[in-house]
């Protein structure tokens, strides 16, 4: 089976790289801007990893090896739901209500410009980390059983193979 | 410690009784050759505690069982109660006895390992500890409960051969017609509860008063003791119950079971009685059963059979006695309950020794064994004889109260009571002859002596109540009384003149003995009526409803829906129905509103418009990556309808979604192998299912529509939460209060659904790793 | 306090989630985890029957702005009643060695889900932790290693949600007519608005759940989803999951919607007819054990709905008791389906008599209830129905139990000993139920005036 023929130019080769810093730079501005602007920390989880699945559907699954970042992504979604789950439930262990951000409500925050440092922004950190490691886990999986598909076809057609794929569906 | 000095005897008993079961179970665990000889022992004790309870007589032990529900665990060991647990654990330990000696032959058998023993025993002696507690229970839901405790205890032991078919169907049988009976004394018992509040029989006699509603309770718990007495017409469960091993046959008929319903009319007798309809009810029943079991017993072959249909003739003068009623009528039925006991137990034992001695389980393939088994003989004589009411037993005795009963309730009674008592008389006397008298007939092997010699105990005992009856007198006195609910007094003595009772026994001496010898005349005609009655009888209709059941069962299984697409119809076409129902039900008037359109909304319809129809498209037939094309068409139309909302964050969101999926989507077409893509896309499904579906789609979207449509219809109310969060975003450092809700009022909500991400990732990882989550 | 059960659940379940739970060490951290947050759900369960239910606004905002969680009896006892079943399945599963790595964690986040909606007194929070346990079910449902299970689980899922989508509609509706997402604030707007569009949602949200519990007719899926599930997941799915189709009506409708329930009442009691008779009827002559179990489960629902409609005190207290001992029978019944030995026949032989309402086995504190419900209310028609349900279930049970175990068949291998025991403690755990049945008739009592008294959970609005 020669499903699998990608035909990519020089120039999507190109574009998709170049774009790959800005689509992060775009992601981490939308998170970080979330209490001021249009944006949260989910969005920018899904910004950045349709930039990764442009790497992978241009450059193949093998992109994914090569930068530590998004080599890591999937185990930071556990990480982002831990990061998530501590901002929630640390305020319980101090007699506080569950997700009882800090600095509390009304009170002056340690700012940056008009980025403002509170625990809720922890919490978007988090949910960008699970949201990230889901869209480049998923991406992954599907890149890479893509590449087994393709590769296993190429060599020889095995019927167990067709056959659970059959059951599959 | 005054409980060790002064213990309560009602707890005793019980707790003695109790113990049996457990004792024999963990050292038969422990080493199954204890298991005989543990049983006999925990037996004895538990008889030894009940004669010791019933000479200290009348103690009781409460205490609340379910504050909420108002049950207590009140047990009294009044002299009904101690009557039948001396029976229980009395036969109870002779048949313990029997069955050491029986058991190791049926092992023989049946090919059964000794560890089987201790299942044997164990449900045995818990069916003796679960009749103890019944009888001392004063309280209706405790009642219940040691109720079916003894009819789970009689499941395991008439299916105890469960390799056999026919232990199988026996076992199920009986736990049908007494466990779905037993239903009956539940509801009895919660009707009661319903009209007086309390589950207390004490304080149910007290109060109950005449009325329609404890006429119903009463029929209802009459239902389940009457099923579980075998009376007509749900007697034929016994016959078959005969299947288990012969102990157990002797227990069930004589102490335990089928005693156990006429117990139970004899507990609630105080009840009973206030209704003479169930009173006459009860005799035409009984009388109903004592002449189908007394024909039937006529004319069986096998040992058991004949014995077991006489179990069912001679429980319908019981409950006739009963329905009689007033002092003899009780009196007699109570006393009829220990004389019948210890007689009957003792022909069981008789006709499984024979069994075992000649291999035969048939009257025609025996006679004449007297010779060779003399002291079975003698000992199965004197219990024969005491059933057939022979002066100087004790059963004499019992046709006497139930004469004496007889007379004050007119002729037909009276007529009816001496064919009752004939009937009795003859097949009794055709099994016994049958077996020891006539020409020799089978091979005799030795059997051991424990399967002889509680015979001759049982058998001396009749005697025995014959001429001294009066431990067995002041026995049944004390538990008629209880039934009675006043005094009485039995008095039982030799007359030697013509009073009715002695005329009326005289006279069923002589029919018997003349049914007896006219046997070859009337065999025949019997025989073709027993036959009509099990064509059209209760046993049939049994049948043919556990048939009908099992095929009714199997059609509608053929109507259950089997593709996904009907699953998922039938959720949807029922929704419908349901919502139609209730935009019927409920006021019209303003359900449904339009407002008008204005200008400005033009580009929303228009979008709204393109989401409507690409939604239309997805369901055309077309292939793979158009419809995921399409689908996804949707979501960004709607996306557009977010942001011309006014709603920025949201519309970001869904196009970002929509991205994503569409990606992801056609990553996984790409992953199905093209063949089978090729495969679904030319599927072509048949016109009729195209316009099936079509209409429920029709369906499904009226439905979503109709309900938003009428939420819609209200004015959205007047003070939302949403307020309160734009008010209070700059409190908690926001200033986009979409992100403020998402992360901060509503945070947790984000933090399930990024649990939901993190999930389906999971999922997603251990399927496709390795094709399979693994 | 409120929050301990969840914050076990939650963090050890993403903690599992890295982890490999085929690894038994795994395994039994997760199970000492369920483990505690049971005990830590049952401490709770103290306090609130001594103090009164009690409840937290998230995020310490006002009621209505932040999520409410809202603690009361109710919650408690199923809460409670779900995680005994997932603690059984998972003690279960890793007794048989558990095949999938992340068997555990799955297990955990469902009780997360569980918990949290039990525990949770704000509609949309309560859809939130519902998706959370049915994803895990969905992802369960596929556990094991054969296309049988692949299907089951899409029809799971398909159906599924379905439900779901039905629900969140309703949700939608709900928090378009009152401005509320709060359970409280709901309770106390609905009776200022109309009724017809009500209703509407009122169905809508008891098609969501009645298709959750297959009630007849949204039945379809649930016997091959049942029977192509491995055992101790259909045990999860049927003891477990199914309790957020009772708790759910429970707390809609005794709850939120009482006059729309009332409204309704006719139309349950024709379907839980239609469903007790339909189900037993089709358990009789099924083969399987589990296929025998689903239909029977789907003739258990109607009891339930016929118990919500006659209402009252007898009446929730009855949906409740039947909803927690049928959640025991059954996660107790699909366990021992896969397995063989005297000690299985003798659980399960406990378990058919609970099913059958047989005491001492917990069963008959169930079917007392109904009737006393059905009595009660003077429904003999009801009463009847009951009866006949009865007897059915003693005649498919049994069928069922000596087709099992009476025949012998020769190439039976008996099961490992701890499978074994450990349902075997499940089965004494009913009997125990049954024979000193006070504690769950008081707490069922407790939850019962709990809703009956207060409109709503939580604080008031």
């Amino acid at each position: 089976m020669s499903d699998r023929t990608v035909t990519t130019t020089v120039l999507t080769q190109v574009a998709a790289r170049i774009l790959l810093i800005p689509i992060f730079v775009v992601a981490i501005g939308i998170m970080i801007k979330g209490y001021v602007d249009i944006g949260d920390g989910f969005s920018a989880g899904v910004i950045a990893s349709l930039g990764v699945a442009l790497q992978v559907m241009v450059f193949g699954p093998e992109e994914l090896t090569r930068l530590p970042v998004i080599q890591r992504a999937p185990k930071g979604t556990f990480l982002g739901l831990l990061i998530a789950l501590l901002t929630a439930f640390v305020p319980a262990v101090r007699g506080q209500p569950l997700m009882t951000h800090w600095p509390p409500a009304g009170e002056a925050a340690i700012h940056f410009g008009t980025v403002e440092f509170i625990t809720a922004v922890a919490f978007d950190v988090g949910v960008f980390l699970v949201v990230f490691g889901f869209g480049v886990g998923v991406t992954a999986t599907l890149a890479r059983a893509q590449e087994r598909k393709s590769s296993m076809a190429g060599l020889f057609s095995r019927p167990g193979d067709a056959g659970e794929a059959g059951e599959r569906s | 410690m005054t409980w060790v000095n002064d213990p309560n005897p009602a707890l005793v008993v019980l707790i003695v009784a109790l113990l049996a079961p457990l004792v024999t179970v963990i050292l038969g665990f422990w080493d199954t050759r204890n298991t005989a000889g543990a049983a006999v022992a925990t037996t004895a004790a538990a008889f030894a505690a009940a004669v010791w309870g019933a000479w200290n007589g009348d103690a009781s032990y409460s205490v609340v069982w379910s504050e909420t529900w108002g049950i207590r665990f009140e047990i009294h060991l009044d002299g009904l109660a101690s009557m039948y647990a001396v029976l229980a654990t009395g036969i109870g330990l002779l048949i313990a006895v029997y069955a050491s000696g029986y058991m190791p032959l049926h092992r023989h058998h049946t090919g059964k390992r000794r560890a089987d023993d201790v299942r044997f025993f164990g449900f045995l002696l818990l069916f003796m500890a679960a009749m103890v507690g019944l009888v001392m229970s004063q309280d209706l839901i405790l009642l219940f409960v040691f109720w079916d405790l003894t009819a789970i205890a009689s499941y395991f032991l008439i299916g105890y051969d469960s390799e056999e078919e026919e232990s199988r169907t026996a076992a199920l049988m009986a736990l049908l017609v007494t466990g779905v009976s037993a239903v009956g004394v539940l509801v009895g018992a919660l009707l009661l509860w319903s009209e007086y509040r309390t589950f207390s029989l004490p304080l149910l006699f007290q109060s109950a008063e005449p009325s329609t509603t404890v006429t119903w309770a009463v029929s209802l718990i009459l239902v389940g003791a009457l099923a579980k007495s075998a009376q007509f017409p749900l007697h034929f469960w016994l016959p078959r119950a005969m299947a288990a091993p012969t102990p157990v046959s002797a227990y069930l008929h004589s102490a335990a079971m089928v005693a156990a319903g006429v117990f139970l009319i004899g507990r609630i007798y105080p009840l009973v009685s206030l209704d003479t309809r169930v009173l006459d009810a009860l005799i035409v029943i009984g009388g109903a059963s004592m002449v189908v079991g007394g024909l039937v017993a006529l004319t069986r072959d096998v040992f058991k059979q004949v014995l077991a249909y006489s179990t069912i003739s001679q429980y319908g003068y019981v409950v006739v006695m009963f329905g009689i009623g007033g002092e003899y009528g009780v009196a007699g039925a109570t006393f009829y309950v220990i004389a019948h006991a210890i007689a009957k137990s003792a022909l069981f034992m008789t006709a499984g020794a024979v069994t075992e001695a000649t291999g035969s389980a048939r009257l025609a393939d025996v006679g004449g064994l007297w010779r060779r088994m003399p002291w079975l003989a003698v000992g199965s004589a004197m219990a024969s004889a005491g059933l057939m009411a022979l002066p100087f037993t004790i059963g004499f005795f019992k046709d006497e109260l139930f004469f004496a009963g007889a007379d004050g309730r007119g002729q037909l009674i009276q007529w009816f009571a001496v064919a009752g008592a004939t009937l009795s008389f003859a097949y009794i006397a055709r099994f016994w002859a049958g077996i020891f008298l006539g020409p020799r007939q089978g091979d005799v092997q030795p059997v051991p002596a424990s399967l002889v010699i509680p015979v001759g105990v049982l058998g001396a005992l009749t005697v025995l109540g014959g001429i001294w009856v009066e431990p067995f007198r002041w026995l049944a006195e004390q538990a008629a009384r209880v039934s009675f609910g006043e005094e009485l007094e039995i008095n039982l003595a030799y007359h030697l003149d013509t009073r009715t009772e002695n005329l009326m026994a005289l006279s069923v001496y002589g029919l018997g003995a003349v049914v007896l010898l006219t046997g070859r005349w009337w065999h025949q005609p019997v025989e073709r009526l027993v036959k009509i009655g099990n064509r059209i009888g209760p046993a049939r209709g049994y049948a043919l409803a556990l048939y009908g059941m099992n095929r009714l069962s199997d059609s509608i299984h053929d109507f259950e829906v089997r593709d996904l697409r009907s699953r998922i119809a039938t959720i949807l076409i029922p929704s419908g129905a349901l919502v139609l129902l209730a935009v019927i039900y409920s006021p019209t008037q303003d359900t449904f509103r339009f407002t008008s359109i204005e200008s400005g909304d033009l580009p929303l319809l228009l979008m709204l418009g393109v989401a409507a129809a690409s939604g239309v498209m997805v369901v055309i037939p077309q292939d793979h990556l158009r419809m995921a094309l399409t689908l996804s068409g949707v979501g960004f139309s709607l996306a557009v309808v977010y942001a011309l909302l006014g709603a920025p964050d949201v519309a970001l969101v869904a196009v970002l979604i929509e991205t994503i999926f569409t990606v992801v989507f056609i990553g996984i077409l790409v992953l199905i192998p093209r063949p089978i893509l090729r495969y679904e896309r030319n599927l072509r499904a048949p016109r009729i299912r195209l316009g099936r579906d079509a209409i429920i789609a029709f369906i499904a979207g009226s439905v979503a529509f109709v309900v938003v449509w009428s939420a819609l219809s209200r004015p959205s109310a007047s003070t939302t939460v949403i307020g309160r969060h734009i008010e209070q975003s700059p409190l908690a450092h926001g200033y986009d209060v979409v992100t403020v809700i998402l992360a901060d009022f509503r945070g947790f909500d984000t933090m399930g659904e990024i649990t939901v991400i993190a999930i389906a990732f999971v999922g997603i990882l251990s399927l496709m790793r390795a094709g399979r989550l693994r | 306090m409120i929050v301990l059960p969840l914050g076990i659940l939650w963090f050890g379940a993403v903690l599992l989630a890295i982890l490999d739970g085929t690894r038994t060490k795994n395994a039994l951290l997760a199970i000492g985890l369920l483990a505690s947050a049971l005990l830590a759900t049952i401490w709770l369960g103290f306090d609130i029957v001594a103090n009164g239910p009690r409840s937290m606004v998230i995020g310490g905002w006002e009621q209505g702005v932040g999520i409410t969680l809202s603690v009361d009896t109710l919650g408690i006892i199923f809460a409670t009643l779900s995680l005994t079943v997932l603690l059984a399945a998972l003690v279960f599963e890793t007794a048989n060695r558990v095949r999938a790595r992340v068997f555990p964690a799955l297990v955990l986040f469902m009780g997360v889900g569980l918990t949290g909606l039990f525990f949770t007194g704000d509609v949309f929070n309560f859809y939130v932790f519902f998706e959370i346990a049915m994803i895990s079910a969905y992802v369960l449902a596929s556990y094991g290693e054969t296309p049988r299970q692949f299907r089951a689980a899409f029809l799971f899922i398909v159906v599924n949600l379905l439900g779901s989508m039905l629900f969140l509609i309703s949700i939608a509706a709900i928090y378009h007519i009152t401005g509320r997402l709060d359970m409280a604030g709901i309770a106390a707007q609905i009776p200022l608005v109309a009724e017809s569009p009500v209703l509407l949602i009122a169905t809508l949200i008891f098609v969501a759940f009645s298709t959750k519990l297959g009630l007849f007719p949204f039945h379809f899926w649930l016997a091959p989803v049942y029977t192509g599930t491995r055992p101790s997941v259909a045990a999860i799915l049927s003891g477990a999951l199914a309790n957020i189709g009772s708790y759910g009506l429970l707390r809609f409708g005794a709850d939120l919607l009482p006059r729309e329930l009332a409204d309704g009442a006719p139309v349950l009691i024709v379907l839980g007819t239609v469903s007790i008779i339909y189900g037993a009827v089709q358990s009789v002559s099924r083969h399987s054990p589990s296929e025998v179990l689903a239909y029977s489960a789907i003739g258990q629902v109607g009891y339930i709905m016929i118990a919500l409609a006659i209402g009252g005190e007898v009446g929730f207290f009855a949906v409740i008791l039947y909803a927690v001992i049928n959640g025991l029978n059954k996660g107790l019944l699909f366990l021992t389906v896969g397995l063989r030995g005297w000690l299985v026949g003798a659980s399960f032989v406990v378990g058919a008599f609970s099913v059958a309402g047989v005491p001492p086995a917990a069963g008959f504190l169930g079917k007392i209830s109904i009737f006393w419900a059905a009595i009660e209310d003077d429904a003999w028609s009801i009463v009847f129905l009951v009866f006949l349900g009865s007897a059915l279930s003693f005649l498919y049970m049994f069928q069922l139990y000596q087709r099992r175990f009476w025949i012998a068949r020769e190439d039976e291998v008996e099961s490992s000993r701890l499978p074994q025991v450990i349902v075997t403690a499940l089965a004494i755990g009913l009997l125990i139920v049954g024979l000193w049945p006070e504690p769950l008739l008081d707490i069922t009592d407790h939850a019962v005036s709990g809703l009956l008294d207060s409109p709503a959970v939580g604080v008031s609005p």
